[in-house]
């Protein structure tokens, strides 16, 4: 009688402890979709206020033009401007500042995790953190403060002349500031990782530091880097606050080439003159973060695509019948050697 | 040996950079490109000065010609900081935040200088009148309604507490004889003294949201109803008249602000229940930076021809 008690006390508890799991599984499952459906929802959002302005006449009648949309070189609020040449500015823009801070970054993290000694490791990682955890806009004001009169002379070394300092190469700057702590604290973490026995072993066959951390380190740490540069990529791509102060919101067509001119780009256009914009003027600025949303995840589709080529393991090629064929003369060989030493 | 090749390199540079930083402090090169500053598309200023130079085709968006780049500024501070840090920037701001920065200068319109005695005498030119338009609470129902929007104008153009208020957050008004102090106006409304709770929606032009904001805390202060509130819906001059007429997305607004005058397809929309009126004057002031010694005054067809891009050089205008 004592063991069926028992027993059915177990039973009673597991049952117990399976309707718990059940329960918290669903309430899990819950917050997960809510979470996802959130972005979903924001994505819809954007893209039903973004197609308005191209069918719904706003209340003084106008409407964006869809030919003008790509085709103008100006940017005007009022349903005959062209984002095309912006779309081009903020992939040049982004492109200029990823060339410099992406090899700073890397060099950066190394130095960081394997040459600096031991006890200057902390501080600088500490920096760095502090550094990826400045809001944006502080980021603007130092390109403000002490940026632009830099730029400005060096512009004036050029005998060229930007608008007090506001230029690409001013929003250049900032967008790599921006992304280098970023970019720095994903591969700190990348190199940490990478075996020790890799590079004990490196520089025991005779390579020297350097040539270990080119060619062993930074490789076998690769698709992390990617993940970080991927990301600072994000960061640079969606920054609107802090380049709307030093970038001056202002050029047409391809004047972005020069990079002492002032431009505007997608991020900075959709916050200019928000707060007195009514109508189509307003909503517009949902087609272009249409334009920006699209932006975004093609090139993360096409940079993971590259990591993943680039991090592709290759796999030995299968025997096929080919090997066969040529164990079998290895094997005949033999047997007519055997056979001629034999007789020898 | 390499050592010595780093430091001849290294002087090379510094000798190059000492050069560079002479050149900045130097003289006003009048070769240079004029570098031309805007407020960004919508601001009430910006239609302002380009309605009075007699540009209008850019007041509300930047259809630039082709080969012009002017720069775009969200606020009066930042154009201000801007035109100040940049030697040969032009631009334009309000009247009342010029003097107080002294990296820029103020230019001479028309012969005449920016000052509040000629914006009152109607001599300088570039300026627009701040209007209201009250809603027509002539239903028994809306007594109280009434009342408090009356009281407000009331205290804003009539009384010394609402006429500093509009002069000290940079509105300019005419200094009258007959101004009266709040507490001999404050009886004829009632609700100013009741407990009743009532929130009275204003809307139209931002620009007078600075005056207005301004003006709602000054009230809150003179007034013993805790209960009575003012709230601000500004989205610009174009809503005001319709926003006390037919209303804006179904809802109605007690006064409407503009910063420019009644068009006259608003004002058939108007009865002479609506009453409207003037309440501060807006004075616009085209500023170059102070280090630019050589420009002083500047003519409306000056300004229009350098924002059109005839005038590329500062010697093409200066010359004259």
């Amino acid at each position: 009688m004592e063991d069926n008690h028992f027993q059915i006390d177990i039973l009673k508890k597991a049952k117990f402890k399976t309707k718990i799991d059940l329960i918290v599984k669903l309430i899990f499952a819950f917050l997960a979709i809510v979470c996802s459906c959130v972005v979903i929802f924001i994505v819809i959002f954007i893209f039903i206020k973004g197609i308005e302005p191209f069918i719904v006449p706003d209340g003084n009648g106008a409407t964006q033009d869809i030919g003008l949309f790509f085709s103008n070189p100006n940017w005007l609020y009022d349903g005959t401007g062209g984002m095309a040449y912006m779309l081009l500015a903020t992939i040049f823009i982004t492109f200029l500042s990823l060339i410099i801070s992406i090899p700073t970054s890397i060099f950066c993290s190394l130095f960081i995790v394997k040459i600096c000694p031991r006890f200057l490791k902390e501080i600088f990682k500490t920096g760095v953190q502090i550094l990826a955890s400045i809001p944006s806009v502080v980021f603007g004001l130092f390109g403000m403060g002490v940026l632009k009169p830099i730029v400005k002379e060096i512009a004036s070394l050029f005998n060229m002349q930007t608008f007090g300092g506001s230029s690409v190469l001013t929003g250049v700057l900032v967008l790599a500031f921006m992304s280098i702590p970023t970019i720095t604290l994903v591969s700190i973490t990348s190199i940490e990782a990478v075996d020790n026995n890799l590079s004990k072993a490196s520089l025991a066959l005779g390579a020297s530091n350097q040539q270990t951390n080119y060619k062993i380190v930074l490789k076998a740490a690769e698709s992390g880097i990617f993940a970080g540069a991927i990301l600072g990529i994000g960061r640079a791509l969606g920054e609107a606050t802090a380049i709307q102060m030093v970038i001056g919101n202002g050029g047409v067509g391809f004047d972005f080439l020069n990079i002492f001119n002032i431009y505007r780009t997608l991020t900075t256009t959709m916050l200019t003159g928000i707060g007195e914009a009514t109508g189509i003027k307003y909503n517009i600025r949902f087609s272009l973060g249409i334009v920006l949303i699209v932006l975004i995840v093609i090139t993360n589709l096409l940079l993971n695509a590259l990591k993943n080529y680039m991090t592709r393991v290759e796999t030995p090629v299968k025997k096929n019948r080919r090997n066969y064929f040529k164990d079998l003369k290895i094997y005949f060989e033999a047997y007519i050697n055997a056979r001629k030493n034999n007789k020898a | 040996m390499k050592f010595s090749k780093l430091s001849k390199i290294g002087t090379l540079a510094l000798a190059f950079v000492a050069s560079a930083c002479s050149s900045v402090g130097s003289e006003f090169d009048s070769s240079k490109n004029i570098k031309l500053y805007s407020r960004a598309a919508g601001s009430g200023t910006r239609e302002c000065f380009f309605e009075g130079i007699g540009y209008s085709e850019v007041k509300a968006e930047d259809k630039w010609e082709n080969g012009v780049t002017v720069a775009s500024i969200e606020s009066n501070a930042d154009i201000m900081n801007n035109v100040g840090s940049e030697e040969y920037a032009i631009g334009y701001c309000s009247l009342d935040s010029v003097s107080s920065v002294n990296t820029i200068k103020a230019l001479k319109y028309e012969g005449v200088e920016p000052t509040k005695e000629n914006v009152l005498n109607g001599t300088y030119k570039l300026k627009r009148n701040f209007n209201y338009v009250l809603r027509d609470y002539s239903n028994a129902t809306d007594a109280s309604k009434k009342e408090a929007v009356e009281g407000f104008i009331d205290f804003l153009t009539n009384t010394t507490e609402g006429q500093t208020v509009i002069s000290t957050n940079g509105g300019i008004v005419d200094s009258r004889s007959d101004l009266v102090s709040f507490s001999q106006i404050s009886d004829k409304y009632a609700i100013f003294s009741s407990s009743e709770t009532l929130n009275i929606d204003f809307c139209g032009s931002t620009s007078v949201e600075k005056i207005i904001k301004a003006a709602v805390e000054k009230l809150a202060t003179l007034i013993t109803n805790k209960n009575l509130t003012y709230t601000l819906n500004q989205s610009g001059s174009g809503d005001a008249v319709t926003g006390v007429t037919t209303g804006k997305n179904g809802k109605m607004f007690g006064i409407g602000f503009l910063s420019r005058e009644i068009k006259d397809d608003e004002k058939e929309n108007l009865t002479i229940k609506n009453t409207s009126g003037a309440f501060a004057i807006d004075a616009v002031v085209p500023i170059v930076n102070a280090k630019n010694t050589l420009y002083v005054e500047t003519t409306a067809e000056d300004l229009t021809k350098m924002y059109k891009g005839e005038y590329k050089i500062w010697s093409d205008v200066i010359s004259k």
